[in-house]
């Protein structure tokens, strides 16, 4: 203490226009210019990353502009690049993910908060918390062993047999398809749906279950009348999260959708997604057109990301907010 | 309107449980997708699982005895990089947030923030790419790591930025009242106070974004051997399993077995223990 | 899990287990036999006995966690919906122990509006019809019905142009006698009220208070308060709850001009604490 007394004496005397200094001196702005230049810096981070996606890709956003969108031909050697087949093999495998990843994860959102006791609902969030974190290559690996021979003998044989007359359900299976990278999107996805619903629901006021129960209302009535319409927005927010990461997921789709740029009605034909694309060619793209086709690819992805995170952000803190109010 | 049916409709009825048992149902069969990979790892995984897998390189396939080593040591020095950039980055942009904030500026960095942890990692590979392949002239152990530290970035800031709110100001004021400055109370009274679940935090940032492969694709890229230094391409566990699993030989879909199974064992204890110990301080932290 | 009396055919003959209001030509639409109520290893009631008199207003007072609401919660089971809670005892609704009745047709049958009024996230006449709807109501009723209930709940008038507006842009009041038209809309028999007014202005609270005035003509009503004037206003019979226990139960007269328990006369002569 007696330190501290000497040196707030020692200080006394300074002139207030040196105070700046003078903390300065005694770290206290120093701290402050850190804190502040490691936040600048991730603003600076992000700032040069869309700026390098945008100077890479100009040779080719010259070259095709908005055609490049639109154009189905992507063949290297004649130097036409035509993103098409990657964008509808992105759209296609992500709907189906979330066609199946929806009402598995809702459903089972609901019956983690409206119907789990408390410490059962915790132990099973944390397990399926923990299929979050599990490395995409690994669901890959999973994918091109167990989950395609599965679909192959089990799946397609059955539907096939059942919607065959659906043209999505046509032609032969030969394992990589749309159908395989879909369904395997749709267990990487579900866990981010599962968690935030469940959260979503928790914050819906007991006192809306309460009354739709006291009308007369059953369990399930009064979750599927009432609660979910309540928790609505921010279920769509946790949708909108996993088809972020559905669009932009790269090494399971890369493993399992079998790389070939083909537009085809039918799930059960190979595909080529945009994250896929960039994968297997980035490293033997030869001649910078090429490679600046790939990095428009890239940008592509980012702003469709970006674009999706920014509505599941925004969806998710509006309930949250009306939760609280 | 007695008329009404005084006792519930068969059809409520049935309804109601059918569709409780339903959700009840997709929760089983969630976690029964975890257990079957776990499962499946295992199997194949310890069969395949051998010492030489720690210590040896990889050989041609046919030669017995390969191993993954360099893999192993690229994959730690890649993190090691990974960590000395994204963490120190992260921390002190979280401690921004959290102690220095202003209005608008913190509005525009947390939402910044998020953004960057959306981006997909094989657009971070490009712009890794772009940023140290492309001025090196050269695939890269430095280049594989910036990738994954940039990844580490958005986590590492909004988890010192939840963790340090979650220290009560009082403690802030009483350190404030004995005539702290106020970075020294940051940096010796409220970032220790949260240090456990800071840690927890860091931890499962890295086993996030140790099982990553895009980004290391076109900047680490993969390397049979040693990686000499830290300008060289280096291998590394997942994107060997990748090439490995996407290979025509039996015996190395052997080996990337083993390797799935060492790296999801890492990753799953990583994320367990830090789970646990995160929860253990309590539902405030975690909110 | 309950211990259960044996079942005996005219339950107006079994001893009483607590405190009758003394209508004895009326049946009691509710009544309770030894109802103990406990949160996990807490007992919230004493071996509550009472019956609730057809088509009158009846109301509770204490002090804030003397166990009327859990009283009143329990007597259309919504306590069941809170983990860690059980009861033992009896509770009969007409003649009949609820616990051995379809949980989902006790409510139907007994009503009830919340202190914090909480409509759906609907249009109003969506929050009216929901109770219908799912009862399974017929089409070409729903919408007669609604209005009815909004008439009754004096709330038609003011609202009859914006019906398909959302609930949420009511005033507080109005969102109130909205929850009540809802629980009307279903015709309970009973209607539990959970203070009902207590966000209210006095503008607003009065209005209500006419309101459960004219319903009590079709409707038993038991309502929770913890506003002395307005039970003295309001009921034909009040209880009074301390601890957990049933101190008095009498017409509402006697509770408030002549107590027979010391407790209760501090407590409404605001002596109490």
């Amino acid at each position: 203490m007696a330190a501290t007394t000497s040196t707030v004496l020692d200080r006394a005397p300074e002139p207030r226009a040196r105070g700046f200094w003078r903390r300065l001196r005694a770290g206290e702005e120093i701290a402050y210019l850190i804190a502040l230049s490691a936040a600048t810096l991730v603003l600076l981070i992000v700032g040069l990353l869309v700026y390098q996606l945008w100077i890479s890709s100009t040779l080719s956003i010259h070259a095709f502009g908005f055609s490049f969108l639109t154009g189905s031909t992507w063949d290297p050697n004649a130097g036409q690049f035509g993103a098409l087949p990657f964008i509808y093999g992105t759209c296609v495998t992500s709907a189906l993910a979330l066609l199946i990843a929806v009402p598995l994860g809702v459903g089972a959102s609901i019956f983690l908060a409206e119907l789990a006791p408390p410490n059962a609902s915790n132990v099973m969030t944390f397990l399926i918390e923990l299929l979050a974190a599990v490395p995409s290559v690994i669901y890959g690996l999973l994918g091109i062993f167990v989950l395609v021979p599965l679909i192959h003998t089990y799946l397609a044989p059955f539907l096939t047999a059942t919607f065959g007359f659906l043209p999505l359900f046509q032609g032969t299976f030969y394992g990589v398809s749309f159908l395989s990278a879909g369904i395997i999107l749709s267990i990487m996805v579900a866990p981010f749906i599962i968690s935030v619903s469940r959260e979503v629901l928790y914050a819906v006021p007991t006192d809306q279950r309460e009354a739709a129960l006291a009308l007369g209302a059953t369990k399930w009535e009064a979750t599927w009348d009432i609660v979910i319409p309540n928790a609505r927005t921010g279920i769509m927010g946790s949708i909108f999260l996993a088809l972020a990461r559905a669009l932009g997921e790269t090494m399971a789709v890369t493993m399992v959708i079998g790389n070939t740029p083909a537009i085809s009605a039918s799930l059960y034909s190979p595909g080529y997604s945009i994250a896929a694309v960039i994968a297997n060619e980035f490293t033997e793209a030869t001649g910078n057109l090429y490679l600046s086709s790939l990095i428009f690819l890239g940008l592509v992805l980012f702003g469709l990301t970006i674009v999706i995170n920014a509505v599941a952000r925004i969806l998710i803190l509006v309930t949250q907010q009306k939760g609280a109010a | 309107m007695s008329r009404m049916n005084m006792e519930i409709s068969l059809r409520r009825r049935v309804t109601n449980i059918v569709m409780l048992s339903i959700t009840g149902l997709f929760t089983l069969l969630t976690i029964t997708i975890l257990f079957c990979i776990l499962g499946y790892l295992l199997y194949h995984g310890i069969g395949s699982l051998s010492w030489s897998f720690f210590t040896n390189l990889p050989k041609p396939t046919g030669e017995a005895g390969g191993g993954m080593a360099n893999a192993i040591v690229g994959s730690g020095k890649i993190l090691l990089i990974a960590t000395v950039l994204g963490v120190p980055v992260g921390f002190l942009a979280g401690v921004y947030l959290s102690e220095y904030s202003g209005r608008t500026f913190a509005f525009v960095v947390r939402y910044v923030t998020d953004l960057l942890n959306g981006v997909p990692s094989i657009v971070i590979g490009i712009f890794a790419y772009a940023m140290v392949v492309k001025p090196m002239h050269r695939f890269s152990t430095l280049a594989g790591g910036i990738a994954l530290g940039i990844m580490m970035i958005p986590i590492a800031v909004r988890t010192t930025e939840e963790f340090l709110r979650a220290v009560p100001n009082s403690l802030r004021e009483a350190s404030l009242a004995l005539g702290a400055t106020k970075a020294t109370t940051i940096f010796t009274v409220v970032a220790p106070a949260a240090i456990q679940g800071l840690v927890s935090g860091m931890m499962l940032n890295l086993a996030r974004v140790a099982g990553e492969t895009a980004p290391l694709l076109f900047t680490a890229l993969g390397n049979m051997f040693w990686s000499r230094g830290w300008s060289q391409p280096s291998a590394s566990l997942p994107v060997m399993i990748y090439q490995y699993a996407i290979s025509p030989y039996e015996d190395y879909h052997q080996q990337a077995w083993a390797a799935g199974f060492v790296l999801l064992a890492l990753v799953l204890s990583i994320n367990v223990t830090a789970r646990l110990v995160i929860s253990g301080r309590g539902a405030t932290a975690r909110r | 899990m309950a211990i259960q009396p044996p079942h005996v055919e005219d339950t107006s003959a079994m001893p009483a287990g607590g405190i009758n209001a003394p209508q004895t030509s009326v049946i009691p639409k509710l009544r309770t036999r030894d109802l103990n109520f406990y949160y996990g290893s807490f007992q919230a009631l004493h071996n509550i006995g009472i019956d609730i008199a057809s088509r009158k207003i009846t109301a509770f007072i204490g002090p804030s966690g003397c166990g009327k609401s859990t009283f009143l919660r329990t007597m259309n089971r919504m306590n069941e919906t809170v983990r860690g809670t059980r009861y033992d005892g009896q509770i009969l609704l007409d003649g009949e122990d609820i616990r051995k009745m379809d949980v989902t047709g006790v409510r139907r049958r007994v009503g009830m509006v919340f202190q914090k009024s909480n409509p759906f996230p609907k249009t109003i006449f969506e929050n009216v019809a929901y109770g219908l709807r799912i009862n399974g109501a017929k089409k070409a009723t729903i919408a007669e019905t609604v209005q009815r209930s909004l008439e009754r709940a004096a709330l038609w008038t003011e609202i009859k142009d914006k019906l398909h507006k959302p609930a949420s842009a009511l005033s507080g009041g109005q969102q109130q006698r909205l929850c009540i038209a809802r629980a009307l809309a279903v015709e309970p028999e009973v209607l539990l009220l959970d203070e009902p007014c207590s966000a209210l202005d006095p503008v607003a609270t009065l209005k209500i208070e006419e309101l459960l005035f004219q319903i009590k003509e079709t409707t038993t009503i038991v309502i929770v308060t913890h506003n002395m004037q307005q039970a003295a206003r309001l009921a034909d019979h009040t209880g009074f709850f301390l601890m957990g226990k049933l101190i008095e139960f009498n017409d509402t007269r006697a509770i408030f001009q002549n107590p027979k328990k010391k407790e209760t006369e501090d407590y409404v002569t605001g002596r109490f604490g």
